[in-house]
């Protein structure tokens, strides 16, 4: 299915505000940040300039997914978040394991302080991760200011005339990466808002890489997630698919949810929430099957699934006592 | 038998707040949903309330509850979201009330968010710490539903729909009118804002607001008549909201913090009997919360927005009189002595912020958290001050809070724009060198010795006061030059 790494250079800033916490009266808005963007904030990119044939294509068979990042000389290993079952902390780092049917760890003190790791060295023992692979976020706010200048004269309007903007920067050498289905011609794009342009690259995802390994292994009976999981209705949002072919988790480790909303072509999708990704999920049934398999009735639906969206992408996981709990 | 109840969202559901209206809002709904669950505890037979102490009064209420004695969750589950759905009747009753000329369409909303606000989780076990162990782990899994929404959302939260009469009416999207709707949006929400407030004061509702429905409640169960048909407690009569977005605004002080170790200390106490100890300390805590809350009022340099568990926010802001910095560093100088009057043995972390005017609300709480993290992060006991600047900038300083009295009772004798000048010259010759591991301290020791008499030796000789595991130069040159970037900021117009 994910045949291209599209990778996202910045040529400056990358817009890293949610629009609607930003008002005049609100000017500082640090509470609506929001960065990385989601795949479907790159989707827009594909319909630049795309003939009727090409949009057609895409409105039937883009699949994205995303956000990742990378260092740029090396986009095919691209980090990916890590697995709730693992915290890595600033100098040591624990496990959760499974014992008696209950989540168990030893230092249950230590918080995370990395996010990120190489999605080569998925199965790398903690130590290592721990050791030179862990990454923080690679990027920072900075506050940009946007004047609205009067059309006659170079001064700001008394009203609204002050826009500041939570924008992110990333840190050099390091670029954003999503998985895409197609190809996109590389150039230079506008991006996720304010005007901000980036470079975009695209590369192919070799079928040998380890990355298309890991992709195409069957999940077994647990996985995590490396994108933001939306489950559920369209009334509601839910933290695992309800389809009755879909097993029921009997162990999770997961968060509170994050809202999950795109704009595309000056529409606005519902609001859902999203079970945050790094969330472990440990099945009653094996699944069998890659995700990239997975029925795409699992995702909820709005005109297309949002299997499109990447939501939810999943990697086995080997958990520790996995095999003393008995399906149900 | 020990069962132990708590539910979520806490943290977010109090940060999502835009005034101090909602601020208070929020933690009376908090304490409210508690205190229904204590109540319904005390008159059953066989069970006895563990935690929070004083069950019989609802204002700052914790939101754990221990409880000893045969007890059926379900029953507390349901008897909770009974005590919720029926405050969203109550509001929804009331503005219904109020503008009957709406054809409303929106009771289904209203009911998702009764089923759907909160997270409900609970922890059974033969001792108290078993219980709360039962009880975290289920947490893991979280058992949060999402409510979707289709439009524009809230002005506030910026997720969740927007309340108003024709939410939930079944359009087909295609035929829907979104400008028209803005503009039907609109004029409720004006109309709304008319009966709340008929003085046009703006203090419920202000012009561009357009709330989700806990967003309302938060803000409604604030008024007098609604809070009292709830059996709620009530906002003071001479209740003023902070003029903090208006031009005329001037800068606040927020003061966010917590016991230190609580968990650790609350196991060790449940473990020395039948929660005896943990009851005697929740007790304790409560009326602590209480005094404190009636002390700060009548100091007149703001108000405690909760204080109850072992956790606390209070504002500084006074209305009339502008409110100096310094007024507020001699208060928190002052401030272990106060919080050791609940004779428990727990030192206690937090964060302060001095928040410039246009500083949204809800920022400022991230940064009081932010700040709080801080001083437990630099091995607790302390506090951290953080000067936020309305560009959303911000110098901070953590210090531990015998420390801070010593340095900071001396600060009137110190040159700060002097002292200032002199770290940015230094800098600038690159005698202050915070960007490496290897950093000499010794000229910021010695700089710091001359505007603090000996306190550089001091300081070079106890660096724990720093940071209780990081000791290098690097660690002393930004201690100091922290120091002297917030003290400029807070002590130099005193």
């Amino acid at each position: 299915m994910f045949q291209y790494v599209i990778t996202v250079e910045p040529l400056g800033l990358l817009y890293g505000s949610a629009g609607a916490f930003l008002s005049p009266a609100n000017l500082v808005g640090r509470a609506g940040r929001r960065f990385p963007p989601d795949a479907p904030t790159l989707s827009g990119l594909y319909y630049n300039g795309a003939s009727e044939a090409l949009r057609r294509e895409l409105g039937e068979k883009l699949h994205l997914a995303g956000p990742f990042w990378a260092e740029q000389e090396d986009p095919l290993n691209f980090y990916v978040p890590i697995p709730w079952t693992r915290v890595v902390g600033e100098d040591s780092s624990d496990e959760w394991t499974i014992a008696d049917h209950h989540w168990q760890r030893t230092d249950p003190d230590l918080k995370p302080a990395y996010r990120w790791q190489p999605i080569n060295s998925w199965k790398a023992p903690l130590r290592n991760l721990q050791k030179n692979q862990a990454r923080k976020d690679p990027w920072q706010f900075v506050p940009a200011l946007h004047p609205h200048l009067k059309d006659d004269e170079r001064c700001v309007p008394e009203q609204d005339g002050l826009f500041l903007e939570n924008a992110a920067q990333m840190c050099p050498g390091t670029c954003l990466v999503y998985l895409a289905s197609h190809p996109l011609s590389a150039g230079w794009y506008r991006f996720g808002g304010e005007s901000h342009v980036v470079q975009i690259g695209c590369r192919d995802l070799p079928e040998r890489s380890k990355a298309m390994a890991l992709l195409a292994e069957p999940i077994d009976r647990a996985f995590a997630l490396l994108t933001p999981g939306i489950w559920g209705s369209n009334r509601f949002s839910l933290r695992h698919p309800q389809h009755p072919d879909f097993p029921k988790p009997v162990l999770m480790l997961t968060e509170k949810p994050v809202p999950f909303r795109y704009r595309i072509a000056e529409q606005l999708g519902r609001g859902r929430y999203a079970v945050p990704a790094g969330s472990v999920y440990v099945l009653s049934q094996p699944l069998d099957q890659p995700w990239r398999d997975w029925n795409s009735d699992w995702f909820p639906r709005e005109g297309h699934s949002y299997k499109r969206w990447g939501c939810g992408l999943a990697l086995p996981l080997e958990i520790e006592g996995l095999q003393t709990l008995q399906g149900v | 038998m020990y069962t132990v109840f708590t539910f979520a969202p806490v943290q977010g559901f109090i940060e999502k707040s835009r005034k101090l209206r909602d601020l208070y809002g929020a933690s009376i709904i908090l304490s409210y949903l508690t205190f229904r669950l204590t109540e319904k505890a005390e008159a059953a037979e066989g069970v006895q309330v563990i935690s929070p102490g004083m069950p019989n009064v609802q204002e700052g209420m914790p939101n754990r509850i221990v409880l000893s004695g045969v007890v059926t969750v379900e029953e507390y589950q349901k008897a909770f979201f009974e005590n919720w759905r029926r405050m969203l009747r109550e509001v929804r009753d009331w503005i219904e009330r109020q503008l009957p000329a709406y054809e409303y369409c929106w009771r289904d909303e209203w009911q998702h968010w009764g089923n759907h606000a909160w997270e409900f989780f609970w922890g059974q076990g033969a001792s108290v710490p078993e219980a709360v162990n039962d009880l975290e782990a289920r947490k893991l899994a979280r058992s949060w539903t999402g409510i979707n929404w289709t439009g524009e959302s809230s002005s506030l939260s910026g997720t969740d729909a927007i309340a108003w009469p024709g939410l939930g009416r079944v359009v087909d999207v295609r035929s829907r009118k979104l400008n028209q709707e803005k503009q039907q949006i609109q004029l409720f929400y004006s109309e709304l804002a008319k009966r709340l407030d008929p003085q046009g004061e703006g203090k419920f509702l202000a012009e561009n607001e357009q709330l989700s429905i806990p967003e309302l409640t938060k803000r409604l169960v604030t008024r007098h008549d609604l809070a009292r048909s709830l059996g709620m407690t009530e906002l003071e009569a001479g209740f003023t909201d902070l003029a903090r977005e208006q031009d005329k605004g001037t800068w606040t002080g927020w003061l966010m913090g917590d016991g230190d170790k609580i968990g650790n200390y609350l196991k060790d106490l449940a473990r020395s009997e039948d929660g005896g100890a943990l009851r005697h300390f929740s007790e304790a805590m409560r009326e602590w919360g209480r005094s404190f809350a009636r002390d700060f009022a009548q100091e007149k340099l703001g108000r405690v927005i909760y204080a109850g568990g072992d956790d606390f926010l209070a504002v500084f802001y006074r209305p009339q009189k502008k409110l100096l910095p310094g007024e507020v560093i001699d208060w928190l100088c002052n401030f272990p002595k106060i919080w050791r009057q609940h004779g428990q043995k727990v030192t206690v972390s937090a964060g302060f912020v001095w928040a410039a005017p246009r500083v949204p609300q809800r920022d400022v709480l991230q940064h009081c958290r932010e700040a709080e993290q801080l001083s437990k992060a630099a091995g607790r006991d302390r506090l951290t001050l953080r000067v936020v600047f309305n560009s959303g900038q911000y110098v901070q300083w953590t210090c531990p809070w015998e420390y801070l009295k010593t340095l900071m009772e001396r600060r009137n004798q110190v040159d700060w724009t002097r002292l200032y000048k002199d770290l940015a010259e230094l800098q600038a010759r690159h005698a202050f060198e915070e960007n490496h591991e290897s950093a000499d301290p010794r000229v910021a020791l010695a700089l710091f010795d001359i505007y603090f008499p000996r306190q550089g030796e001091y300081l070079n000789a106890h660096r724990t006061l720093v940071h209780k595991d990081k000791f290098s130069g690097q660690a002393i040159n930004s201690w100091i030059s922290d120091l002297i970037r917030v003290g400029w900021h807070l002590c130099s117009n005193t």
